[in-house]
């Protein structure tokens, strides 16, 4: 029987660095996807989510026994986006420039007419990312949280500490000050794009 | 029905989260309202194209190692450390360059900043400095202080002492010379009457030797 986040942590609080390793390699991309989700930035966001499970490491022996760890790690994480990315008001800006390894510009521009096409989507896509990442703050986390978190209004409200109902509406903000950018880019709707990010053999 | 609270049942239908009663009040305010229900149909769409935005790759993403972390924690904790002690160096020297600050160790003194530039502490230093001495330097003066005036007193007496002595060892020789003018006179008076009573026995010999018969 897998043992639940909260006895993990509990027994990482207890001085158990398996725990501890099992906890980090459960979550690890799942937050990392979030923190991408709301900075766009791929080296700023692993430099986050490290930054997210130091203060876990630091903050286990915090964590309430009859705490729920998804929500107090989202919490942590959220406080941590505010702080270290959202008051700096970097230009959130995504750019094939972001990519250092190359591996995207590799894969895009490898001459197949069909990886042609497909990074021919995925330049829709960065621009769509683009306009999700000029929203403010606010209205783009609760976005986040409710769109690709897949996290009830409720326990958002409760994350960012605000009332249901001022969440729903950032919520429903957000996806107009969307569709508005998407008509200012010409984009109908994301059918064109195959989608999908380049697989390891491609890139080999 | 309220702007605000018609965005909010639009946001909660787009993500299901509305309630039978909620989802009743929007039909038929949709019904009255048509261009709502085509804003509704624009932001649900909208979303169906936020979920074709592709999440990263996970062999783009590089894992994360408890040990690494750990470790990394305990080094930055130690950089921590260290930068915050550089920095209170920095904030020390800042200080003492825009203020002036003045070491004095004993007669030797160091002057930094203004204070150097002005020949003389502004009242703040001063003040500063002269609390500093006062706390560290005022018992040690304090205790020299009453050192070299017990070493005052010891001396006065020790000049008492030797004027009493010299004035014993004046007496001494005085009473010397006397008892050698004294003994002087007594031998000589005793050799005088020494010499007097054999000139008296001579005298008084002498007839007799002068008498007597020659030796044969």
């Amino acid at each position: 029987m897998l043992l639940t986040d909260e006895q993990l942590i509990a027994q990482c609080g207890k001085g158990s660095l398996p725990a501890f390793e099992l906890l980090l390699r459960r979550w690890d991309k799942r937050i990392l996807q979030y923190i991408y989700r709301c900075v766009g930035c791929r080296d700023e966001a692993e430099d986050l989510r490290q930054e997210l499970f130091l203060k876990i490491y630091q903050q286990r022996k915090s964590f309430r026994p009859d705490g729920n760890f998804q929500a107090w790690m989202y919490k942590i994480a959220t406080n941590l986006i505010i702080d270290k990315w959202v008051r700096k008001t970097r230009p959130p800006l995504v750019s094939l420039n972001e990519d250092p390894a190359g591996e995207l510009n590799a894969w895009r521009w490898s001459g197949d007419d069909d990886v042609r096409q497909r990074a021919a989507a995925r330049e829709i896509e960065d621009r769509i990312h683009a306009a999700l990442l000029r929203l403010p703050p606010d209205e783009r986390m609760a976005l986040v949280l409710r769109h690709f978190e897949n996290m009830p209004f409720k326990e958002i409200a409760d994350l960012v500490q605000v009332p249901e109902s001022t969440v729903k509406t950032r919520v429903y903000r957000a996806l107009q000050t969307l569709r508005d950018e998407m008509a200012r880019l010409g984009i109908a709707g994301m059918d064109c794009l195959p989608g999908g990010w380049p697989s390891a053999e491609v890139e080999s | 029905m309220k702007s605000e609270e018609r965005e909010q049942l639009i946001a909660s239908l787009i993500y299901g989260e509305i309630s039978s009663e909620e989802r009743r009040r929007l039909e038929a305010w949709f019904l009255e309202h048509p261009e709502d229900r085509e804003e509704f149909e624009a932001l649900r769409q909208t979303a169906r194209t936020l979920d074709r935005l592709q999440p990263l790759p996970d062999h783009l993403i590089p894992p994360l190692s408890a040990a690494q972390l750990i470790h990394r924690a305990g080094a930055r904790m130690r950089w921590r450390a260290l930068a915050g002690m550089a920095a209170a160096c920095v904030a020390l020297l800042v200080l003492c360059a825009s203020q002036g600050v003045m070491i004095q160790i004993g007669s030797a003194r160091v002057t930094f900043g203004p204070v150097a530039a002005s020949g003389a502490p502004n009242a703040n230093v001063r003040e500063i400095v002269r609390q500093e001495l006062a706390a560290v330097y005022l018992p040690v003066v304090e205790g020299v202080v009453h050192t070299l005036e017990d070493l005052q007193a010891a001396s006065r007496m020790t000049v008492s002492r030797q004027a009493a002595l010299e004035e014993s060892l004046r007496q001494l020789a005085t009473f010397q010379t006397a008892a050698q003018r004294i003994n002087e006179q007594r031998m000589s008076q005793v050799a005088s009457e020494l010499v007097n009573g054999i000139d008296e026995k001579l005298r008084a010999v002498y007839p007799v030797v002068q008498n007597a018969a020659p030796y044969r």
